[in-house]
């Protein structure tokens, strides 16, 4: 028996891709500013975005996406800030992908929301292959891990663009490396913006509220000069 | 099918072993169930502004130019998860 060759030549992200493509024409149409969040588990993402959302909140019209294996736990944390939160409960599956973000905006109208917060399940490996539509993507890296976890999970650390260090009212304590922590990142994602914060003492998180408003201030200046008048 | 070639990345955050490892259970009851898998690794190649030329980094947690040292911001090469062709019986 012999063989042909079929060439194929897909990329297996293929779907994915498209539909996060569509998705962040929504977004941009709408004028939500959209910020994916990924990170190990337990590193603070939600106490992180519990204090973004609260910041936020005073001057824009904010909503997350939660997602996790299971539980409504952190859902219910982050409504303390925002009555518009979705839980997404995956499962099994240890990464959000852009047909689930799709699913959990059924109800929600976009041009109503300024900031919408995306935060995978916390995982440092699959998440970095699946785009979610964000205009943004935050990695969280918190004090207490350890300075050489870039190095450990680079293509995560590559697919995203700001790196953010949370956790820092423990970095004496946990013997945190800041200055290593810092050229690890520039290692495996030259050029990220890195930022030190603490969720529980609230330092450093104002520099992150201001990015996110020049952030969005510039795409929403962009967007406009792309619509036809 | 007889086979499938992939097109992998080294920085892909795909790990070939465990790709195939899985591989033949995914394909049990699928027109796949018996193929080959053949996976192709492709390097990692980033673009050096400094240099104007592609180079290959010194490893995955280094993207740096071994030329210049600069540090480089472009991937070319190394992301991929690409069914490059199959082997079909005829």
């Amino acid at each position: 028996m012999s063989t042909r060759m079929v060439e194929v030549r897909a990329n297996v992200m293929k779907q994915n891709d498209l539909l996060a493509r569509s998705l962040r024409d929504r977004f941009r149409i709408q004028g939500t500013f959209v910020v994916g969040l990924v990170s190990s588990p337990g590193s603070g993402k939600t106490a992180f975005l519990e204090k973004l959302l609260a910041g936020l909140a005073r001057n824009y019209r904010v909503a997350a996406l939660v997602g996790d294996l299971a539980t409504e736990n952190d859902a219910a944390r982050l409504r303390r800030a925002t009555p518009n939160v979705k839980q997404i409960t995956t499962g099994t599956v240890c990464h959000l992908d852009a047909q689930m973000v799709e699913r959990a905006l059924e109800e929600w109208q976009l041009d109503q929301i300024d900031f919408l917060f995306i935060e995978n399940v916390g995982n440092l490996v699959c998440p970095s292959n699946y785009d979610l539509g964000e205009e943004l993507r935050f990695v969280l890296l918190s004090a207490t891990e350890g300075e050489d976890k870039p190095l450990k999970y680079p293509t995560i650390f590559n697919s995203s663009d700001v790196a953010i260090i949370t956790k820092m009212d423990l970095a004496e304590a946990a013997e945190f490396d800041l200055a290593a922590a810092r050229r690890n990142i520039e290692s495996v994602r030259p050029g990220m913006r890195v930022f030190e914060v603490s969720a529980k003492t609230g330092g450093g998180t104002q520099a992150v509220f201001d990015l996110l408003r020049v952030q969005l201030a510039h795409a929403r200046h962009f967007n406009a000069t792309l619509q036809p008048s | 099918v007889e086979a499938v070639h992939l097109r992998l990345g080294v920085f892909s955050g795909v790990d070939r072993d465990a790709l195939l490892f899985a591989y033949e259970l995914a394909c049990e009851g699928s027109p796949l169930a018996g193929s080959r898998l053949v996976i192709e690794t492709i390097p990692l190649v980033i673009y050096c502004e400094c240099c104007g030329k592609t180079r290959n980094p010194p490893s995955v947690y280094e993207l740096s130019c071994p030329e210049c040292g600069k540090p480089g911001q472009k991937i070319v090469t190394g992301r991929e998860i690409e069914v490059a062709s199959l082997e079909v019986a005829v």
